[in-house]
C-alpha cells in the first residue's frame, strides 16, 4: 500500500494556506479599496468645492477691485478732458497732448469725433476708432459722461480705452496698457494665488481648465499650462464629473472634477500610488497576519493527526474549532488595529494637508491684502497728485467750487488745501476750521511733515474718530519761489482696503475652510491661549484651556486625540509667530468606516476559517494513517541527516511544544518585518505616514492607538536584540568549555530577563505610567523582601521562573524528592500535584528543587522475564516481530514496540530478557500493565517456557540500559 | 502511458481554445476609412496633430460606426471645406456636415442627428444688441458655411435692411482676431463655432436666422459611403447618437 508523505501533507497545507490567504487578500482588497476611492473621491470633490468657492469668494472682489480700477481711470480721463477745457485752447494740439501725458504719466491720449475719426494724439494710434469695435467710446457723448473701459488687442498689445466728452462733439480717449493692470489683478487675484496652496495627499496638486475644450489654464508646473487634459485621461469619462485617471508627465493620478456652470472648472489630482498604499498597506498585513495564523491551524491540524493515529475527522474538527475561533479574534482585533491606523493615516494626512493649506491661506491673504493695500495707496495718491496738478495749473480751483468740482471729478470725499500753519484755507466742503492736530497720537498729526519738506504723503487707511475707516493723502504745494505754502489734502473712503480687511482677514481664512466630513477648523493665540476662531460663535474669546483642551496639545505639528468642548477630536496643530491653528475631525467622522471594515473582514475571515476546518481534516485525515513514518525516513530514507538531532528534538517533543516553537518562528519573523522597517523608515514609509509619524516619537503618552504601536515596535525590536544576543552566546558557548558555556547561558538568560522588565516598563511609560513612581515602588519593594519577606518573594521567584523555563507544566507527571504525581496547578506560590491515591499535594516553589518530569512523549516501559535456555531468543524475537502490529492495534496508547531490549541476565538454566515499550509519559503506569498483560499471552499463546527459579551468574547493571531512545527506532539489541 | 495520454488531451483543448479565442476575436475587416474630422471645436472634435488622435463627439461618432461596420478609423483634420476632401476622395466620409442643397449632385447625407440656429457674435463694445443693426455692417462668415450667410442675407432682406457687408474668412480662428480690431463687427457661423468663439467681452445675439441640420455626409461615388451612411442612420434610428450627443451636454 502506498503512504501519503508527511510532505505532501505539508505542501497541501501551504497550499490551502495560501488559497485562503488569496481569498482573504481578495476580498480585503475589495473592501478597502471601495473604501478607500469613497474617501478619495470625496476629498478630491470636496477640495475642488473649496477651491470653487474660494474662486467665487474671490470673484467679487476681483470685480470690485476692476471697477475701483475703472473708477480712477474714468476720473482720469475726466480730469484730462477738464484739463483741455480749462485750457480754453480751442486748437488743441499733439504736443498739448504729449505733455499732459508726461505730466500725468499716461501712455497715449487721443481726441476723436462723434464718428470715430482721430483728430489729434499724443503718440500714434494703431487701431480705427471709426469701427463698431470702438462704439463704447462715442457713447459717451450720448451719455455725456465717462464711458466703460475696454479692452483691445493689437498686434499682442493689450491696451484699455476710456473716454470723455469734451468740446461739446468731441471725445477724448485715454490709452492705458493692460498689462500694468494685469500684472496687479494676476498677483492679487491670479490662479497661483487662488491655488498653488490647493492640494491633497502629498504630490497632489489643482489645476484650472477651461471648461469648453478642456486645456488647462493653469498649473503650478507651467510646463501643463495649455496642454489639454483630454488627452492625457487614461480611465473614466471627464465630462461626466467623476473620478477619472489621468497620466501627467508620466504619472499616473486620480482626479476629479465638477462642472460648476463656469467657465472655468477645476481639477484636483492625486498620485494613484499614494492611494494604493493606502489600500495596499492593510491588506498586505491582514492576509500575512491570515497566512501565519492559518498555518499555525494547518501545522497544528497536521501535528496532532500525526501524533493521535486513531484522531477521527470529528475530533480534529472539534480540536480546530477553538484553535480557529482564538485566529478569528485575532484577526479581528489586528484588523480593528490596522484599520485604525488607516483611517489615522488619512486622517493625518488629511489633516495636515488641510492645516498647511489654512496656514498658507492665511499667509496668503496677508499678502493680498497687503498688495491691495499698495494698490489702494496708488490709487489715493494717484488722486492727490492730480488734485494737486490741477491746482498748481489753474490756481482758480483753489476755492471751494473748483475744488468740490476736483473732488468730484476724483470721486474722493473732501480736499483740503492747508496753510503753513496747518489751518485749512480752502476746503471742497465749504466752511472749514479744521487745524492739524500737535498731538503725535492723533490722525492729523503725521501731515504736518508736508509742512517740514516732504512732499508727497499718503497716510495708511485707518478708523477715524466714528470709527469709520477713511485715508488721507497729501502734496505739498508751493509759490512761485519754490517756498511752501502748505498741501492739498485728499480724504477718501478707501473702498479696496476696506474689502480687503472684510475678506482677507485671519478669521475669513479659518472660516473659509470648511468640509463636508464635519473637518473644521480652530485658532488660539500664543499666549492666553484665548480662541480666536472656531464654528460655533460661543466659544470664541474664550480660553481654550477650560474647554478641554491641555498645554500639551499646543505644539507645532502636534498630532494627536484632543478634546475640544467634549467633543473628541483627531487633529493637527500648526504654530505661526502669534497663533495656534488647529484642523480638527470629530473622532466618529475619522472611524466612520471603522467598523464596517472590520465587521466585514472578520465575516470574510471566519467564512475562510470555517470551509478549512470543513475541508482540512478530510485532507489530513484521509493522507495520514495507513503507514507509520516520519520526517527523517521520509527526507533521508532511514539516513541520518546533520540536522538529525534537532528533527528528533522536534519529534521528541508534544503537540503545544511544536505549537510554541512555531508560534515564536511566526513572532520573531514579524519582530524581524518591524525592526527592519523601524530601521529603514526614512527609507521605506513616506513623509505623512502614520507609521513614521509613530516612529519618530512625536506623539502624545496615553492609551491610544499611537502608543499601541510604540508598543509592538519596541517589544519586536528588543525581541529581535535579544534572540540576536542569545544566538550569539550559544554559539559562543559551542566554542567554549563547561563553565563558558555556562556563563554564557547565564548571561543569556539575564539579557532575556531584563529585556522583559525592559520591555514593561518602557510600554507603561508609552501608555502613560507614570514610570518614576513605578520605579520608587520598586524600590519600596525591595526593601520589603529585605525585611523578611524573602521567603515569599523566593517562592513567587521560583514560581516566574519555572513558568518562564517551561520545564513542567499543568497535566505533567513528575517526581519531586519523594512525591510523584500529576502537576494540577502551577501558582505563584506553591504547586500542587495530585498522587496516584487522588491525593492533593501542595508544594512551595522555592522547595521543588531537583524535578523527574516523566510526561514525555517517549517513555520507555520495560519489565522482565526470565526465560528457559530451553527458548531461543531469536524465536522470541520472531514471535514479537509477528505479533507486535496486532499488539499496536489492539492498545493505540502504543507509540513503539514491544522490543526485546536486551538480555539483563544470564544463568545456567536460563536467562532474563528486558522487553521495552514506548508510550506517553502520562500513561506510563497504564502501559506498564499493558505490555506484562501482552507478554503474558504472547508467553501463553506460543507456549514459551520460562525460567523461574535461575540462577543469576552474570548480573548486567539495569541502569546501563538506562540510555536514550526514541519511539519508532528498532532499540532491540540484536 | 496514462499520463502522456492526458497531455495531449490538455495540448489539444488548450489549442482549440486558443484557435477559438483568435477566430472569435479576430477583426471583420482590416479596411481602413478615412474620417473627416475638425480640429478644435469644443465638444465636438479635437485632432492632436502630433499622435492623430481625435477626442470628442465626431470622434465617438467615428468610433460607433467603426464598431458597426468593422472598419478601422483613420481621422483626418478637415481645416476648410470638407466636401472638397469628400471630392478629392482625401476622406470617405465627413461626421459633421450641414445639408445644404449645394452638395445635392454628389454628395450623400445621412439622417439629420442635429439641429441648431446659426451664432451671431459681437463684441459688447460695440454697443450691437440686434441683428438688424447689423444692416451694412461688415460682418464675418466661414467660406465653407453658406448657410448661415444665406440666412442672414434672408432675414436682412426680409427684414427691408440693407444686406451686411460680408467678410469671407477660410480658418474661423481668424474671426478672432478680426472681431478683436474691429475689422468685422461681428460674426455670422454655426453654432458649434460661434459657441467656441464667445468671450468674456463678447456675446451672442438673440437667435432670429433659420435652423440647419447636421448629417454625416459621404460621397455618391464612394464604394464604401453607402455602408457608412447605413450605419450612421442606424445609430440614429436607435437613439445611440442622440444619447451620445446628450452625454455630452448637446441637445438634438
Amino acid at each position: 500500500m502506498r503512504n501519503y508523505g508527511l510532505r505532501r501533507k505539508i505542501i497541501g497545507a501551504v497550499c490551502a494556506c495560501l488559497i485562503a490567504t488569496l481569498a482573504v487578500a481578495f476580498f480585503a482588497y475589495k473592501i478597502q479599496s471601495g473604501v478607500v476611492f469613497e474617501d478619495i473621491r470625496h476629498d478630491l470633490i470636496s477640495e475642488t468645492e473649496i477651491l470653487y468657492t474660494n474662486y467665487q469668494h474671490m470673484l467679487p472682489l476681483k470685480e470690485s477691485t476692476e471697477e475701483y480700477n475703472n473708477s480712477i481711470y474714468k476720473s482720469f480721463v475726466r480730469l484730462i478732458s477738464e484739463i483741455l477745457m480749462r485750457s480754453n485752447n480751442n486748437s488743441v494740439s499733439n504736443e498739448d497732448l504729449q505733455k499732459i501725458c508726461t505730466d500725468l504719466s499716461a501712455k497715449n491720449i487721443a481726441i476723436i469725433n462723434q464718428e470715430g475719426e482721430l483728430l489729434n494724439n499724443a503718440y500714434p494710434v494703431d487701431v480705427d476708432f471709426t469701427r463698431d469695435r470702438f462704439n463704447q467710446l462715442k457713447y459717451a457723448l450720448e451719455a455725456d459722461g465717462a464711458s466703460e473701459g475696454f479692452a483691445v488687442t493689437v498686434n499682442g498689445v493689450k491696451t484699455l480705452y476710456f473716454g470723455y466728452p469734451y468740446d461739446g462733439d468731441k471725445i477724448v480717449v485715454l490709452m492705458v496698457p493692460a498689462k500694468e493692470l494685469e500684472e496687479a489683478n494676476e498677483e492679487t487675484f491670479g490662479w497661483a494665488n487662488l491655488m498653488s496652496n490647493a492640494k491633497l495627499g502629498i504630490d497632489g496638486f489643482s489645476l484650472a481648465v477651461d471648461s469648453t475644450d478642456y486645456s488647462i489654464v493653469w498649473a503650478e508646473n507651467e510646463e501643463l499650462i495649455g496642454q489639454n487634459v483630454v488627452y492625457m485621461v487614461t480611465e473614466g469619462d471627464i465630462s461626466g464629473g467623476n473620478i477619472i485617471q489621468l497620466n501627467v508627465l508620466g504619472r499616473e493620478y486620480y482626479a476629479a472634477n465638477k462642472y460648476f456652470g463656469e467657465i472655468i472648472e477645476f481639477m484636483t489630482l492625486i498620485p494613484t500610488d499614494e492611494v494604493n498604499m493606502l489600500i495596499i498597506t492593510p491588506v498586505i498585513f491582514i492576509s500575512l497576519f491570515f497566512f501565519l495564523t492559518c498555518g499555525l491551524l494547518l501545522a497544528f491540524c497536521i501535528i496532532r493527526s500525526n501524533e493521535d493515529k486513531t484522531m477521527s475527522q470529528g475530533r480534529l474538527r472539534k480540536i480546530m474549532v477553538p484553535i480557529a475561533f482564538v485566529i478569528a479574534i485575532f484577526l479581528a482585533v489586528s484588523s480593528y488595529y490596522l484599520q485604525t491606523l488607516c483611517a489615522l493615516s488619512i486622517g493625518m494626512m488629511r489633516n495636515e494637508t488641510n492645516v498647511s493649506n489654512i496656514n498658507s491661506t492665511i499667509e496668503k491673504y496677508e499678502v493680498t491684502q497687503q498688495k491691495i493695500t499698495e494698490r489702494n495707496d496708488f490709487c489715493v495718491q494717484r488722486i492727490a497728485d492730480f488734485a494737486s496738478y490741477m491746482v498748481n495749473r489753474f490756481p482758480e480751483m483753489k476755492s471751494t467750487a473748483g475744488l468740490a468740482t476736483l473732488a468730484d471729478i476724483a470721486g474722493c470725499r473732501e480736499i483740503r488745501i492747508y496753510d503753513t500753519e496747518g489751518r485749512t484755507a480752502v476746503s471742497s466742503r465749504g466752511k472749514d476750521s479744521f487745524v492739524l492736530s500737535d498731538d503725535p497720537d492723533e490722525q492729523s498729526y503725521e501731515f504736518r511733515r508736508l509742512l517740514n519738506g516732504t512732499q508727497k504723503y499718503c497716510q495708511p487707511a485707518m478708523p477715524n474718530d466714528n470709527n469709520d475707516i477713511r485715508q488721507y493723502a497729501g502734496v505739498a504745494l508751493h509759490d512761485a519761489n519754490g517756498d511752501n505754502c502748505g498741501f492739498i489734502q485728499v480724504g477718501v473712503i478707501p473702498v479696496l482696503v476696506i474689502n480687503a480687511m472684510e475678506n482677507y482677514s485671519f478669521e475669513s481664512a479659518l472660516s473659509s475652510f470648511a468640509t463636508a466630513d464635519g473637518t473644521f477648523a480652530m485658532a488660539t493665540d500664543k499666549g492666553e491661549k484665548t480662541i480666536l476662531w472656531h464654528p460655533s460663535n460661543r466659544l470664541i474669546g474664550k480660553n481654550a484651556l477650560e474647554y478641554g483642551l491641555k498645554e500639551s496639545d499646543f505644539k507645532d505639528n502636534f498630532n494627536g486625540f484632543l478634546s475640544v468642548n467634549g467633543v473628541k477630536c483627531f487633529g493637527n496643530c500648526k504654530e505661526d509667530d502669534q497663533h495656534y491653528i488647529f484642523v480638527l475631525t470629530p473622532e466618529s467622522d475619522v472611524y466612520r468606516n471603522r467598523f464596517r471594515n472590520v465587521l466585514m473582514c472578520t465575516a470574510v475571515i471566519v467564512a475562510v476559517l470555517i470551509l478549512l476546518v470543513l475541508i482540512v481534516p478530510v485532507l489530513v485525515w484521509k493522507k495520514t494513517y495507513e503507514g507509520n513514518e516520519d520526517i527523517a525516513v521520509e527526507k533521508n530514507n532511514g539516513k541520518r541527516s546533520l540536522n538529525y538531532q534537532a528533527i528528533e528534538q522536534w519529534k521528541a517533543s508534544d503537540s503545544g511544544k511544536k505549537m510554541i516553537k512555531i508560534l515564536s518562528i511566526v513572532f520573531i519573523c514579524i519582530a524581524i518585518f518591524i525592526s527592519l522597517l523601524y530601521l529603514f523608515r526614512n527609507e521605506i514609509l513616506k513623509e505623512g505616514s502614520i507609521v513614521k509619524y509613530v516612529f519618530d516619537g512625536h506623539w502624545e503618552k496615553g492609551i491610544n492607538p499611537f502608543s499601541i504601536t510604540a508598543c509592538i515596535t519596541l517589544i519586536s525590536a528588543i525581541s529581535v536584540v535579544v534572540m540576536l544576543i542569545r544566538k550569539m552566546f550559544d554559539f559562543l558557548a559551542g566554542a567554549l568549555d563547561s563553565r563558558g558555556e555556562t556563563v554564557c547561558r547565564l548571561v543569556g538568560n539575564f539579557v532575556y530577563v531584563f529585556s522583559i522588565f525592559a520591555c514593561i516598563y518602557f510600554c507603561l511609560a508609552f501608555l502613560g505610567v507614570d514610570t518614576s513612581t513605578l520605579l520608587a515602588s520598586a524600590g519600596i519593594m525591595s526593601v520589603v523582601i529585605g525585611l523578611g519577606a524573602n521567603k515569599l518573594i523566593s517562592d513567587i521567584l521560583a514560581g516566574l521562573a519555572i513558568v518562564f523555563d517551561g520545564s513542567i507544566k499543568v497535566g505533567d507527571i513528575i517526581e519531586v524528592g519523594n512525591f510523584k504525581g500529576m502537576v494540577r496547578e502551577i501558582g505563584i506560590r506553591s504547586t500542587k500535584l495530585v498522587d496516584s491515591n487522588r491525593q492533593l499535594i501542595i508544594l512551595p516553589n522555592s522547595e521543588l528543587g531537583a524535578i523527574t518530569n516523566i510526561s514525555t512523549p517517549d517513555y520507555m516501559t520495560r519489565t522482565y522475564i526470565r526465560i528457559s535456555n530451553e527458548e531461543p531468543i531469536e524465536r522470541i524475537r520472531q514471535i514479537l516481530d509477528m505479533e507486535r502490529d496486532d499488539i499496536q492495534r489492539r492498545n493505540p496508547k502504543i507509540l513503539g514496540g514491544p522490543n526485546i531490549y536486551g538480555v539483563s541476565n544470564v544463568g545456567p538454566t536460563g536467562y532474563e530478557v528486558c522487553f521495552n515499550m514506548f508510550c506517553h509519559g502520562k500513561y506510563s503506569s497504564r502501559m506498564k500493565r499493558v505490555l506484562c498483560e501482552e507478554l503474558q499471552n504472547v508467553f501463553v499463546k506460543y507456549n514459551i517456557k520460562r525460567d523461574i527459579n535461575l540462577e543469576i551468574h552474570v548480573d548486567i547493571d539495569k541502569n546501563e540500559m538506562n540510555e536514550m531512545v526514541y519511539p519508532g527506532k528498532d532499540n532491540s539489541v540484536k | 502511458m496514462k499520463k502522456k495520454r492526458v497531455l495531449f488531451i490538455g495540448l489539444a483543448v488548450v489549442l482549440v481554445a486558443v484557435t477559438a479565442f483568435c477566430l472569435i476575436n479576430r477583426k471583420k475587416t482590416s479596411e481602413t476609412i478615412n474620417v473627416g474630422v475638425r480640429t478644435d471645436i469644443t465638444d465636438w472634435a479635437y485632432y492632436d496633430e502630433e499622435n492623430g488622435n481625435c477626442y470628442g463627439i465626431e470622434a465617438d461618432i467615428s468610433d460607433l460606426i467603426a464598431e458597426k461596420t468593422g472598419y478601422e478609423v483613420n481621422y483626418v483634420p478637415v481645416y476648410e471645406d470638407g466636401c472638397e476632401m469628400l471630392r478629392q476622395g482625401e476622406i470617405d466620409c465627413l461626421v459633421f456636415k450641414y445639408a445644404s442643397e449645394e452638395f445635392s449632385d454628389d454628395i450623400l447625407f445621412s439622417k439629420e442627428y442635429y439641429m441648431s440656429y446659426p451664432y451671431i457674435v459681437v463684441k459688447n463694445s460695440s454697443l450691437i444688441t440686434t441683428t438688424d443693426e447689423l444692416a451694412g455692417k461688415p460682418v464675418g462668415v466661414l467660406s465653407y458655411q453658406s448657410v448661415p450667410k444665406q440666412q442672414l442675407l434672408t432675414y436682412m432682406s426680409e427684414a427691408g435692411l440693407e444686406a451686411p457687408e460680408f467678410y469671407t474668412v477660410d480658418d474661423y480662428h481668424m474671426f478672432k482676431e478680426y472681431l478683436e480690431t474691429g475689422e468685422i463687427s461681428a460674426i455670422c457661423a454655426t453654432d458649434d463655432i460661434g459657441y467656441s468663439l464667445v468671450e468674456d467681452d463678447s456675446s451672442i445675439l438673440e437667435e432670429v436666422l433659420g435652423k440647419q441640420y447636421a448629417s454625416l455626409a459621404v460621397l455618391k461615388d464612394n464604394p464604401k459611403g453607402k455602408i457608412i451612411l447605413d450605419a450612421m442612420n442606424a445609430l440614429i434610428e436607435d437613439g445611440t447618437i442622440e444619447a451620445l450627443l446628450d452625454s455630452w451636454g448637446w441637445t438634438v
